[in-house]
């Protein structure tokens, strides 16, 4: 009796702490992850910094988030390509006398280096002088605030549809000289891509931002919509021998509205007869596909230039 | 400088792109990745087969009312081409906004679009100071406002019918890719009288049913004629006076003789693909065996040699191997073997027997008749055996022939009762099918090759 008391409360014991192990085991069935895209790109980054701040008070332009000082050769390079030639005149020179002499000659042919190139007259000497009288302002401006100030270098665009420029610095010193010999290293030589948190002055303050200086990216669902589309109008060449040859990759460019904004660029290559099939039934589906009014045109950056690779491998060979 | 990561590139992505498709569904993976310029990237990979909308504008006559009469003919002949491969919806010329007056101008594309027509073809009939005719043709991507070819060809009036299925083909193969079946004849037995007493004749005509020639008296009773794959020549079986024997049929000069001298029964012939030898059944006591006869020499080459029925056998397009159907496993099957008889193995291992068994063009399956509980079946299998599918079922269907793309199956039914035997197509997808139209009932078709 007691033997069996036993044994049965073991049995028991073990059994149920058997069950309890071997079927807690979460469900094999999981749902399939959604595939979403994700970047962790410094694209992103620059656009999240640029997003604004909705209590940021209103500026004339907005101004970047600054987080690192930047080395600033390259900046300086770039103020002198975009400055006028005569600035650089005026700057080098003791001011001009007040009714200039049509042609200024440099003072002395010197040799090679010439120390300031003989540039021809300003036409304006007014537009000289405000020139000149600017860098004075944005060093008593700085000197104030050390922080952000910057003088103002907005032009009367539109803040909100340039893109805030990164680095704008006014001109520090107006000694520099312009060899003729060192022109190359006036170029701009910046990759394409700049790191955005770079400038002159740390700016810890963001602005309001532009419109399209947010870091939203195009939905899972539009890109459903987009590919539903292009699924419902596409009819490919059915029952081809070797369905390779059937792949075709366009590239759209998009406007706007979704719609194309020009012929469709077909990126792969082939000249057998399956492959010009297939590539004018993807050039139908696109054609008559637009507009692509499902996608978002607050993220038109992202999808104005699309890929799409039309692959009926997975139908044909069922 | 900019470093990309794909979350669920490898994982998920697969598994729901098995998924979806083995749901049938719609479905595509699309993966996202933003190199410098930002290019989102979007994989396609489900369409949706459905017939192309084409609008085939009236053939302009180019010359007097006698081409305006062929024009409409001949437009005729391409609308009803297109529409029963399946892959075309020609759209009712009612609903057309524009007028084609001109073929040689562009169209104006957006009526075209608006009746969402994706292709139109335009053309031209005009008769020649010489006779002859000039058929010349357009055809036009509508969404892309584009030509996508135009050709012109001259001809015999006579012979116009032949260029509607010419020009037909071009447009077919322009659009799928596929080398076009419109210019193609088909050989048949032509069934008529009641059926106690049916007269069987030997007939050809076009693949759409125009043109019916008789090539027999229907004296004798013939079976299944034969496509030579060169020349114009069939080659068929017929109880001539006694023994059934195979003979071979000049179509173009009526020219007839026996293939062989075999002391028995000789039957289900075929040709090899070089036109050049006949590969068939002899009788030999209770079996059958295959025996391969060079048309020149007159060499006969016996490939089997076994105490069974060996018969139907048919040539690999490459002519290396033979599909056959043998009952030495005790039913009907399909087997193969090498060109020389060597190496012959089973096929075909699903429940019934399997019968008639005939290679694709393209090479890549095997047709075949089915017969089991009660029913006969056309199917395909490709050449290793796998991948069986049943195109059609029925109280009795059998003979598949290909078309010479490999895409289109003809074979004959009887629905049972009374009624005689028809000629049906089907594509190797399974859908479409059609009836041929015969004058009266027909079996045993035999797809010619594309004529040159």
């Amino acid at each position: 009796m007691r033997a069996g008391l036993v044994s049965s409360t073991v049995i028991h014991v073990g059994l149920i702490g058997f069950m309890a192990v071997s079927f807690a085991s979460p469900s094999a069935f999981a749902p399939p992850a959604e595939s979403m895209p994700i970047d962790i790109v410094s694209d992103a980054e620059m656009t999240k910094m640029m997003a604004g701040k909705k209590e940021a008070p209103k500026a004339e332009a907005p101004k970047p988030v600054v987080e690192k000082v930047g080395e600033k050769k390259a900046p300086e390079n770039l103020e002198d390509k975009v400055v006028d030639k005569p600035e650089v005149k005026a700057a080098n020179e003791p001011a001009p006398p007040p009714p200039p002499p049509p042609d200024v000659k440099p003072p002395e042919p010197t040799p090679k280096q010439a120390e300031a190139k003989p540039t021809p007259t300003p036409p304006a000497p007014k537009e000289a002088e405000s020139l000149q009288a600017k860098p004075p302002e944005a060093k008593k401006e700085e000197a104030k605030a050390e922080v952000a100030a910057k003088p103002a270098p907005a032009p009367p665009k539109k803040p909100k549809d340039i893109p805030p420029k990164v680095v704008q610095t006014p001109p520090k010193e107006q000694d520099r000289k312009f060899d003729t010999n060192q022109i190359a290293a006036l170029l701009d030589k910046r990759t394409p891509q700049r790191q955005a948190s770079i400038g002159d002055t740390i700016n810890n303050t963001a602005s309001l931002g532009a419109r399209v200086g947010s870091a939203s990216s195009v939905s899972q669902t539009e890109l459903d919509a987009l590919r539903a589309r292009l699924m419902s109008l596409w009819s490919p060449p059915a029952g081809a021998a070797n369905p390779e040859e059937l792949m075709v990759t366009v590239r759209l460019r998009l406007n706007a509205d979704g719609t194309l904004s020009g012929p469709p660029i077909v990126i792969t290559s082939g000249n057998s007869p399956f492959f010009m099939a297939a590539r004018d039934s993807a050039m139908r589906a696109v054609f008559r596909g637009q507009p692509f009014n499902m996608l978002n045109p607050a993220t038109y950056d992202q999808w104005k230039d699309i890929e799409v690779t039309f692959d009926p491998r997975s139908m044909v060979g069922g | 400088m900019t470093q990309i990561i794909r979350p669920g590139f490898s994982g998920p992505v697969l598994g729901r792109r098995a998924l979806i498709t083995s749901a049938g569904a719609l479905a595509g993976i699309g993966l996202l990745s933003r190199p410098a310029h930002a290019v989102l990237k979007l994989d396609v990979t489900q369409g949706t087969v459905q017939p192309l909308p084409i609008a085939i504008s009236e053939f302009v006559g180019g010359g007097g009312p006698q081409d305006v009469e062929a024009g409409r003919g001949v437009t005729q002949i391409i609308t009803n081409n297109l529409r029963r491969s399946g892959l075309f919806a020609p759209i009712d010329p009612a609903a057309f906004v524009e007028k084609i007056t001109n073929p040689d101008a562009s169209p104006r594309f957006q009526d075209w679009r608006v009746i969402n027509a994706q292709a139109l073809v335009t053309g031209r009939m005009t008769k020649q100071p010489d006779g002859r005719v000039k058929a010349e043709f357009r055809l036009w991507d509508v969404f892309a406002g584009q030509q996508l070819i135009g050709q012109q060809y001259f001809t015999q009036p006579e012979n116009w019918r032949r260029v509607a299925h010419i020009i037909s083909d071009a447009i077919y193969e322009r659009l799928t890719g596929e080398k076009g079946y419109f210019d193609t004849r088909i050989v048949f037995v032509d069934e008529s009288g009641p059926k106690e007493k049916r007269i069987k004749r030997l007939a050809i005509m076009d693949q759409d049913g125009a043109n019916v020639t008789y090539l027999t008296r229907g004296d004798d009773l013939v079976l299944t004629p034969r496509f030579s794959p060169t020349s114009q020549e069939i080659t068929y079986m017929s109880y001539g006076s006694g023994e059934p024997r195979v003979y071979l049929l000049n179509i173009e000069t009526g020219q007839r003789e026996v293939v062989g001298n075999f002391p028995n029964m000789s039957f289900s012939p075929r040709f090899a693909p070089d036109g050049q030898r006949v590969i068939l059944s002899l009788q030999q006591g209770g079996n059958s065996n295959i025996f391969v006869m060079d048309l020149r020499s007159k060499a006969t080459t016996r490939l089997t040699d076994t105490s069974a029925i060996d018969t139907a056998p048919c040539y690999s397009p490459d002519g290396t191997q033979i599909v056959f159907e043998s009952d030495r496993g005790g039913t009907s099957q399909i087997y193969l073997m090498g060109a020389d008889g060597s190496n012959a193995r089973r096929l075909s291992f699903g429940d019934g027997r399997y019968s008639t068994p005939v290679w694709s063009p393209r090479g890549d399956i095997i047709a075949f008749t089915k017969q089991g509980q009660g029913k006969f079946a056309i199917g395909i299998m490709r050449t290793d055996g796998s991948g069986e599918r049943i195109l059609t079922e029925g109280y009795h269907n059998e003979g598949p022939t290909f078309a010479p793309n490999g895409r289109v199956i003809m074979f004959f039914r009887e629905a049972g009762g009374s009624a005689g035997p028809q000629l049906y197509t089907v594509d190797v997808t399974g859908y479409n099918e059609q009836r041929v139209p015969t004058p009266s009932y027909a079996s045993d078709p035999a797809w010619s090759p594309l004529r040159s």
